[in-house]
């Protein structure tokens, strides 16, 4: 793996644009741990911020902030703090980044129900530029790009469950409620956001982590 | 490239590609503590390093991004060769011990103690979120942070580490730092990775993709072209030599059914071929250049497909007898195929390769329909066991080369003898010819008592004279090591309404995967180990074990026992559900006591008669009381959350303490010539303290401290003969040879001094701290003069005790395991709250050891219990081949309040009066927690692993 280090945001999507095929390499949990083999990786730690702080209104969260930094800050929304923990490792947590989680739209994914039921605005560099877009448009795979950073409401109620057979196992269902939002996932079926039932709207399937009918009875008591 | 950081607080300059793993550039640069569990999975924390004032696994950061890094790994809490205080304390609480990962262990406790200096339990609990312990359990890292809490508030440590046993005696029974531990915690290279020389060649194993097909041919010319390739091993061309890989006695209770790489691959990553190449990458590249044509075949994948009419056959070549042939072998080969590899037996395990049967018992005592027919009620149930892998954190290795002609294996093996023997038979070469020096062990738990690597990795060392190292990858692992033998136990059990258990049948079928190591030895064990606890009269089982096409299946601590316990124990506890009485009181009816006469262990040998004996010294009924009592028995706890119900629930468990009449254990001490001691131990320490427990043999008998000792142990060229470290030996057997070999001495040293003080030797006696006195005349004469003199240049010769030892007696230990168990009935989730195991284990010679091995082992119960499952796909291929699919218990999964408890019983025939203690402790936790979800929610999970999907499922939830 040849690992490219770009210094500014607009060096790392002209390296993009030449290498489109290298993932962002930002944690590298995921890019650089067991199983995942790549001729080239951009390094964006030089590129992208990692700060955490607030405006009036929001809470500004950078794309490269790591899951225990996210975890430990009183500014991040505690539904996001909850989900953080759901990564079991101190080391990993350490390491795995809040832009790296999302990017991966992960059905099992860590901060996926917090992301969607606190709905930040999603901030991304793209070819055309910096753009904005929802976390559920981001998700779903409607926006794309290099994600600069995540902008809360701030002061957001709420929280995240997760249900998994230990605390390293990934998880077989997880879901977060902010006010009256709720979102949930399921391992292999998708991840849906709206009202308290919206669970329902899952594809459910079976895998290692459990029966479709396992996941589908847990959603339906999770809240 | 070179990257410039701080490590360990001094400048450096790191080199490697920018891409290269951090840890391996470390560990290359020497810092040889930073180790990999899990080929950069970013699970076990073997590799963890604090990287930039945080904590990193340093397998997933590149180099590159190290350049202007602080780093600090755990060479850099060393002063000189010191350790530092979190060092020492976690020696001193016993949690190192087979250690792979203790440097890194210690430099998160110091890390966290830099930090938050008065950390409790629950910072302990998130620092060590990420570090995977497998041998001695997580609880006693508690007991460190508070001892070097206590070390720097008052000077000296102030929490019982462990109690401490035998007054009398000045070292047996009480806790002293395991006598390597210091080497261990600070990361010294010990380990086989450790030896490998840079001239080093790899072996590459090409692995079946299959789990059942034959392989027509291979074409690997273009492989053996290539360039750094030495050589390419096939079913074609290795030796025609038949063996088997159970690390066991001569002449071996397992089928002698397989070659190097045979032509029928029977699981999943069945070797194919062995390619010698000077790197992976060549080797990889090797591998793809093999072209192999397979027959793919059905797979049989459960003993329900084994057993079915007409079903495929895993093994159909020719069978032969080694002693005790059958009549009709003639007619019954008959119908072999030829091609096929053939199937060999030492003496009769009452197999038939023709129906998948690789071997079969049974036996009883009494009148069992009588029994059922005097029973109130009967349970008829059927448990299921699934196939947990060892998962030691350092996977299968070893490493050889030739010097002087001899073949020199460094070996992390728990049978250094058995692998010499079956490396020598192989290489069709005598065992003088080959050397094996067990190096550290980074985990075993039986499956290292497999020869699973080194035979292979021997036989092209020999061949090509190359170097050669060999490591298995984690994946392989999960699909091509050993595993429990899964097993299905049908238990028919009847009682009276007063509590008396009438009869006790046990149907146990049991899968060896495809080749038959331990086929009769380990499932044995389900009712070996259990039926002997029950004073029962009328008992009988049928044991039939299958082959399939699964993961290999061998020993795993416990053997069948902790299965054989799930399946009673349940069944137990059922019956009594059943007749309304209370389980720990129908328990206690029907439990042996010292002096009871066990029949039952007639029809029990393993493969061959037993003798029939009395229970020995027994703490059971002790245990029961005890747990029972901490427990809060008959109490019912109330969670305050209608959603979590909490349930309680034990087993009563025993083992044995090696194989009296199959093992054999010699040692040698010696008197050096300043007045101490090195042991020459047979035995294998794997990390449990063996060698410690030889040296206090010696330092309580020649009344010497344990810093005069040195043990050398598992060597075959400098040790003499050990069956090894395996069936809850070690302690029995080859400690009993050391107390036997330092018996031996002082009476040697005695008589030497009788004649050089010109005394009468009955007047001798050896005193504290290492002389000999006369108790007639005062007189006294050093270790060092006695020794000086018999060794100088008029002297009668270098003094040297050995001692063997082999015995007919069984040291049975016993125990009673309690769990607490809330479980939540809305959601299915599970916690154990509670979990106290009491067990007797003779007298413990390293207590805090012994507490930690039982505390590793519960661990590994509840994860076997509760979490770990191998998956297998439709055609047999694993799909679990990452500690993170497979489902490993870590530190959150610790039960909230963990407690053991030895209780103090003196055996007759152990040394110093001690019994096993490791192997047992895996037996009660299934049983227990089992028993406690029933207790909880009503209903009874009768297969492993009990997952909250399939409480809600008899919960009727969905
Ligand atoms: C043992 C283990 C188990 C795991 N289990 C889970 C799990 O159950 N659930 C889960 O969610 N995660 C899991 N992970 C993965 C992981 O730790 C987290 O998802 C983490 O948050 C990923 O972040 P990262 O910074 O490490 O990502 P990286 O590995 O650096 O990148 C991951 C992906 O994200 C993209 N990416 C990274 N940053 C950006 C960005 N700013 N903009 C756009 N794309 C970007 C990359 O192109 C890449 O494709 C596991 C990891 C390990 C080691
Ligand atoms: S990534 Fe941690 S030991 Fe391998």
């Amino acid at each position: 793996m040849r690992i490219h280090i770009p210094q500014s945001i607009a060096e790392a999507m002209s390296m993009r644009k030449e290498l489109p095929e290298a993932p962002f390499f930002a944690g590298g949990t995921v890019v650089y741990a067991l199983g995942h083999s790549y001729d080239d990786a951009i390094d964006i730690s030089k590129a992208v911020g990692s700060e955490i702080f607030h405006t009036m209104r929001h809470v500004h969260i950078g794309a490269m902030a790591s899951l225990e930094k996210i975890r430990l800050s009183e500014l991040s929304p505690k539904v996001l703090r909850d989900a953080a923990s759901f990564c079991p490792s101190l080391q990993q947590r350490n390491a795995a980044t809040i832009g790296g989680n999302a990017a991966q739209r992960r059905d099992d994914g860590y901060l996926t129900a917090a992301l969607l039921a606190s709905d930040p605005t999603v901030v991304l560099m793209t070819e055309e530029g910096k753009a904005e877009a929802t976390v559920s448009d981001y998700l779903a795979g409607r926006a794309d790009g290099l994600i600069l950073e995540f902008v809360f409401r701030k002061n957001l109620p709420g929280e995240a469950r997760r249900i998994g057979r230990s605390s390293h196992a990934h998880m077989a269902v997880s879901g977060a409620r902010v006010g009256d939002a709720y979102a949930y996932t399921a391992s292999s079926s998708g991840f849906a956001s709206g009202g308290k039932d919206c669970w329902q709207e899952l594809g459910f399937k079976d895998d290692l982590l459990g029966s479709a009918d396992y996941k589908r009875y847990l959603l339906s008591v999770m809240f | 490239m070179e990257v410039r950081c701080t490590l360990n607080g001094r400048n450096a300059i790191l080199r490697g590609n920018g891409d290269e793993r951090l840890r391996d550039v470390l560990y290359r640069s020497g810092c040889t503590s930073v180790r990999d569990s899990d080929d950069a999975e970013g699970f076990t924390g073997s590799d963890t390093v604090i990287f930039n004032g945080i904590l990193r696994y340093s397998n997933l950061i590149p180099l590159v991004r190290a350049e202007g890094a602080e780093i600090m790994t755990a060479e850099g809490l060393l002063d000189g060769r010191e350790p530092n205080d979190v060092q020492e304390a976690i020696v001193a609480a016993g949690v190192v011990q087979s250690a792979y990962n203790s440097p890194a262990m210690a430099l998160v406790l110091t890390y966290l103690l830099k930090i938050r200096p008065e950390a409790g339990r629950e910072d302990v609990k998130r620092f060590l979120s990420g570090m995977f312990v497998r041998d001695a359990g997580y609880e006693n890292f508690y007991l460190a942070v508070r001892l070097v809490q206590e070390k720097r508030k008052y000077g000296e440590y102030r929490s019982e580490i462990a109690p401490s046993f035998r007054p009398g005696l000045s070292v047996i029974g009480k806790p002293a730092a395991k006598i390597d531990g210091r080497a261990l915690v600070t990361g010294e290279k010990l380990y086989v990775e450790d030896r490998v020389t840079p001239d080093s060649y790899v072996l590459h194993v090409l692995r079946s993709p299959f789990a059942h097909a034959v392989v027509r041919s291979i074409d690997a010319s273009e492989a053996e072209r290539l360039d750094g390739v030495e050589a390419v091993y096939t079913a074609f061309n290795v030796p025609d030599v038949y063996y088997m890989q159970a690390g066991q006695g001569n002449p071996e209770p397992s089928p002698y059914d397989r070659k190097l790489i045979n032509r029928k691959v029977r699981h999943q990553g069945d070797r194919v071929a062995a390619i010698v190449a000077r790197d992976e990458e060549t080797a990889m590249k090797a591998a793809s250049l093999i072209r192999v044509e397979y027959q793919p075949l059905e797979p049989v994948l459960s003993v329900e497909d084994a057993m079915r009419d007409g079903a495929p056959l895993v093994h159909n070549g020719i069978v032969e007898y080694v002693s005790g042939a059958p009549d009709d072998l003639d007619a019954y080969n008959s119908s072999a195929d030829p091609d096929e590899e053939k199937v060999i037996y030492q003496f009769p395990l009452h197999a038939d390769i023709r129906r998948n049967i690789a071997a079969s018992a049974h036996g009883g005592i009494g009148d069992i329909e009588k029994g059922f027919a005097e029973a109130d009620a009967i349970v008829d149930e059927t448990y299921r066991t699934s196939q947990p892998q060892c998962t030691p954190l350092e996977p299968h290795v070893c490493f050889g080369h030739i010097e002087n002609g001899r073949l020199v294996l460094n070996a992390s093996t728990q049978v250094p003898y058995h692998v010499r023997r079956i490396v020598a038979r192989v290489c069709q070469i005598p065992e003088h010819k080959v050397h094996v020096i067990k190096e550290k062990v980074g985990g075993g738990y039986g499956s290292k008592q497999d020869i699973l690597v080194e035979d292979l990795l021997g036989y092209c060392v020999w061949k090509t004279g190359k170097p050669i190292y060999y490591r298995n990858t984690r994946a392989e692992e999960f699909y091509a090591n050993s595993t429990r033998h899964p097993m299905r136990i049908r238990v028919k059990m009847g009682g009276k309404k007063d509590g008396t258990i009438t009869a006790i049948y046990m149907d146990v079928r049991a899968n060896t995967g495809p080749y038959g190591n331990h086929c009769l030895t380990v499932p044995m064990n389900a009712s070996s180990k259990t039926l002997p606890i029950f004073r029962v009269d009328n008992m009988y089982y049928d044991l039939i074990t299958y082959y399939t096409n699964c993961p290999p299946a061998g020993a795993y601590q416990g053997y069948g026992a902790p299965k054989g316990y799930f399946a009673i124990g349940s069944a137990l506890g059922e019956l009594a559900m059943k007749l309304g009485i209370d389980p720990l009181e129908m328990a206690k009816r029907n439990m042996v006591e010292e002096g009871y006469m066990l029949e039952i262990l007639k029809g029990l040998g393993e493969g061959r008669e037993g003798a029939v004996v009395p229970v020995g010294s027994c703490g059971l009924r002790e245990a029961l009381d005890k747990g029972a009592e901490m427990i809060g028995w008959g109490r019912k706890e109330e969670s305050g959350d209608p959603d979590w119900k909490i349930g309680k629930g034990f087993a009563m468990i025993q083992q044995g303490s090696g194989l009296p009449g199959l093992d054999h254990s010699n040692c040698q001490v010696k008197l050096l010539t300043d007045g101490t001691f090195v042991v020459l131990s047979g035995g294998a320490d794997l990390g449990t303290g063996l060698d410690t427990i030889s040296a206090k043999c010696v330092a309580e008998i020649l009344k010497v401290p344990m810093s005069d000792v040195s043990v050398v142990s598992g060597d075959t060229d400098s040790c003499l003969f050990d069956t090894g470290a395996y069936a809850s030996s070690g302690t029995y057997f080859s400690a009993s040879a050391s107390l036997n070999a330092a018996m031996d001495l002082k009476q040697k040293m005695l008589h030497e001094a009788a004649l050089q003080m010109d005394e009468d030797e009955k007047d001798l006696e050896v005193m504290a701290p290492g002389l000999v006195h006369s108790v007639r005349t005062g007189r006294k004469l050093s270790y060092y003069e006695l020794s000086h003199t018999a060794t100088s240049g008029t002297g009668r010769g270098a003094l040297i005790g050995t001692g063997s030892f082999s015995t007919p007696n069984f040291a049975v230990p016993y125990g009673a395991h309690f769990a607490q168990v809330a479980v939540n009935v809305r959601t299915g989730e599970i916690r154990v709250q509670k979990f106290y195991a009491l067990q007797d284990a003779g007298t413990p010679i390293n207590p805090e050891l012994a507490m930690c091995q039982m505390y590793g082992a519960v661990m590994k119960s509840i994860g076997h219990t509760l979490y770990e499952d191998l998956v297998l796909d439709k055609d047999g291929r694993c799909l679990t081949t990452t500690f993170t699919d497979y489902g490993v218990p870590m530190i959150e999964e610790a039960p909230d309040d963990f407690k053991a408890v030895l209780i103090d019983i003196n055996d007759q025939y152990g040394p110093f009066g001690a019994k096993s203690i490791s192997e047992i402790a895996c037996n009660g936790a299934a049983p227990a927690i089992a028993m406690a979800i029933a207790d909880a929610t009503g209903a009874w999970v009768r297969s492993w692993p009990i997952t909250g999907e399939k409480v809600l499922r008899a919960l009727g939830r969905f």
